[in-house]
């Protein structure tokens, strides 16, 4: 399931942030994505919301620090 | 507050202990000596500190439904401290009082008045941060590589501040404590940007102690700063400076705004920012100019959003924009309260820009007093601060590491000794906050 997630995330990170060549892994953050900053990351949840038909807490988006994060917490809320 | 000598060398006293103790009976050792550090300093502090900490830990296990209750009467707290009503400045309330909010809202899953209590009492922290995210402790267990790379930052630390930031205070307070009386602007522009980089050192300075303190005791805390002087726009600098603090707002008010006003993009990303940068203001201090700082702050960082282009600009170009807009907001700053504003503000715009005499007009007030009064010392500074800035990357990477640690740390000692100002007054200037 998580393989999957991350496949799904894969295209909502490259339609979101303009780049079809973008890959990303578990360890992906902030860091290695210019666009990702504080904003940004508030509408790129809020699409993953959409996508899979799950909600976060507002005050859980500062711990999802990598792409892992962000895959365990949607693991955990399709659980 | 003086924060006198036994404050660096008792927490190697406590560090044999490490090697006999298990970790429970440390973590009660270091509690207990937290406490004993803060009381020395002040008892009121210390008695806060513990019942504020005891009525989180019981609202989060007891009383649920209270939390927002108790945020609001530590918010109010705070009002009560900055406004001056109180006539006690209650040391670190600023910093843990965040991050008991931040643990009131999210509370974690097993709660203990031990982790709570340790947490905001840990003394290298307590004073002037960083800021524990969730309150947490997180600790090491290589005793020897924490003992080797603590000392170095403390040494770090150290150096960034009795070599450094006081010789630049001497500098600053010479058109600070005058500047109604100054003849033209340079001498404003020169002192803002001494200012904004001598702010720079003794806050990191500060905290590269509290981190290095803290890894000697087995504890690991969060970066504050990475290197904010090299960003290439004001969004990267407050990326870089401050991070827990920012990190905070960002998660408690930027966050939560922005969510809210979803639909209205522009509109959230504008009411989040410049709310970020007001309450971070507030939260310095209740004057005129910290208001002010916060403002630009949020003005170029907005306009950075909107105008592309300015994040396209070379990268020397960019620094020099960082270091204008951040010596700009930070003139407002330091001098706080309106009327000073007013009288400096008045005064440079009747004065002309470039003085008469540059000797007698900027030097020699950038010289004035004590240790520099003698034009040699003023260039023997700024000859330290271009070194340290110019190589400050490679040092913190030599001090970070664990090759030669020995060596770096009687360098550091060493070169403290030969150049070290150990004036007593404004030592760590964000104890005050």
């Amino acid at each position: 399931m998580e393989q999957e997630i991350l496949h799904q995330l894969q295209k909502i990170f490259q339609n979101f942030f303009k780049n079809e060549s973008l890959l990303i892994n578990y360890e992906t953050n902030s860091k290695d994505i210019v666009l990702w900053d504080s904003f940004h990351h508030v509408q790129l949840i809020s699409i993953v919301e959409e996508k899979f038909k799950i909600k976060f807490s507002v005050f859980e988006l500062a711990d999802l620090n990598n792409v892992g994060d962000l895959v365990n917490c949607i693991q955990q809320k399709l659980a | 507050m003086n924060v006198d000598i036994s404050f660096f060398i008792l927490p190697f006293l406590l560090f044999p202990f490490r090697y006999y103790l298990v970790q429970s009976k440390w973590q009660s050792l270091l509690l207990g000596f937290s406490l004993l550090v803060i009381a020395y300093h002040s008892i009121w502090a210390m008695v806060i500190a513990v019942l504020l900490s005891f009525l989180v830990f019981v609202v989060i296990k007891k009383f649920k439904k209270f939390k927002w209750i108790t945020l609001i009467v530590i918010v109010l707290g705070f009002i009560f401290l900055k406004s001056g009503l109180s006539g006690i400045l209650l040391l670190g309330y600023a910093y843990y009082s965040l991050q008991l909010i931040s643990i009131l809202i999210i509370p974690s899953k097993k709660v203990h008045f031990f982790d709570i209590l340790l947490g905001t009492v840990f003394f290298p922290r307590f004073f002037s941060g960083p800021i524990l995210k969730h309150n947490q402790i997180i600790l090491t267990s290589d005793i020897n590589k924490d003992l080797k790379e603590g000392s170095l930052r403390l040494v770090l630390g150290l150096c960034k501040i009795f070599i450094l930031s006081n010789r630049l205070d001497f500098m600053i307070s010479g058109y600070f404590e005058h500047s109604a009386e100054i003849n033209n602007g340079l001498l404003a522009l020169l002192s803002s940007l001494l200012f904004t980089i001598q702010m720079y050192l003794n806050f990191s300075g500060f905290t590269d102690i509290a981190i290095g303190l803290a890894r000697v005791l087995g504890v690991e805390l969060p970066e504050n700063f990475d290197l904010p002087l090299r960003s290439k726009n004001i969004s990267e600098y407050w990326r870089k400076t401050h991070i827990t603090l920012i990190n905070w707002f960002t998660q408690f008010v930027f966050y939560p705004i922005v969510y809210k006003f979803k639909s209205v993009p522009k509109f959230a990303l504008v009411l989040g920012i410049f709310s970020v940068f007001i309450l971070s203001a507030l939260w310095h201090n209740f004057q005129f100019g910290f208001i002010v700082w916060g403002l630009l702050n949020a003005f170029f960082i907005v306009l950075e959003y909107f105008i592309k282009s300015v994040n396209k600009i070379p990268r020397f170009l960019g620094f020099l924009y960082v270091l204008f807009v951040v010596t700009f907001s930070n003139f407002f700053f330091k001098l706080g309260d309106l009327q000073n504003i007013r009288q400096s503000l008045k005064t440079i715009y009747q004065v002309n820009f470039l003085p008469q005499n540059f000797m007698a007009d900027v030097v020699a007030i950038l010289g004035k007093g004590g240790y520099l009064e003698q034009q040699y010392h003023l260039l023997e500074t700024l000859v330290l601060l271009l070194l340290f800035l110019l190589f400050e990357k490679s040092i913190n990477r030599w001090f970070k590491s664990n090759n030669y640690p020995l060596l770096l740390i009687f360098t550091g000692l060493y070169l403290l000794f030969i150049f070290g100002n150990f004036a007593q007054n404004n030592q760590f200037i964000y104890l005050q906050f």
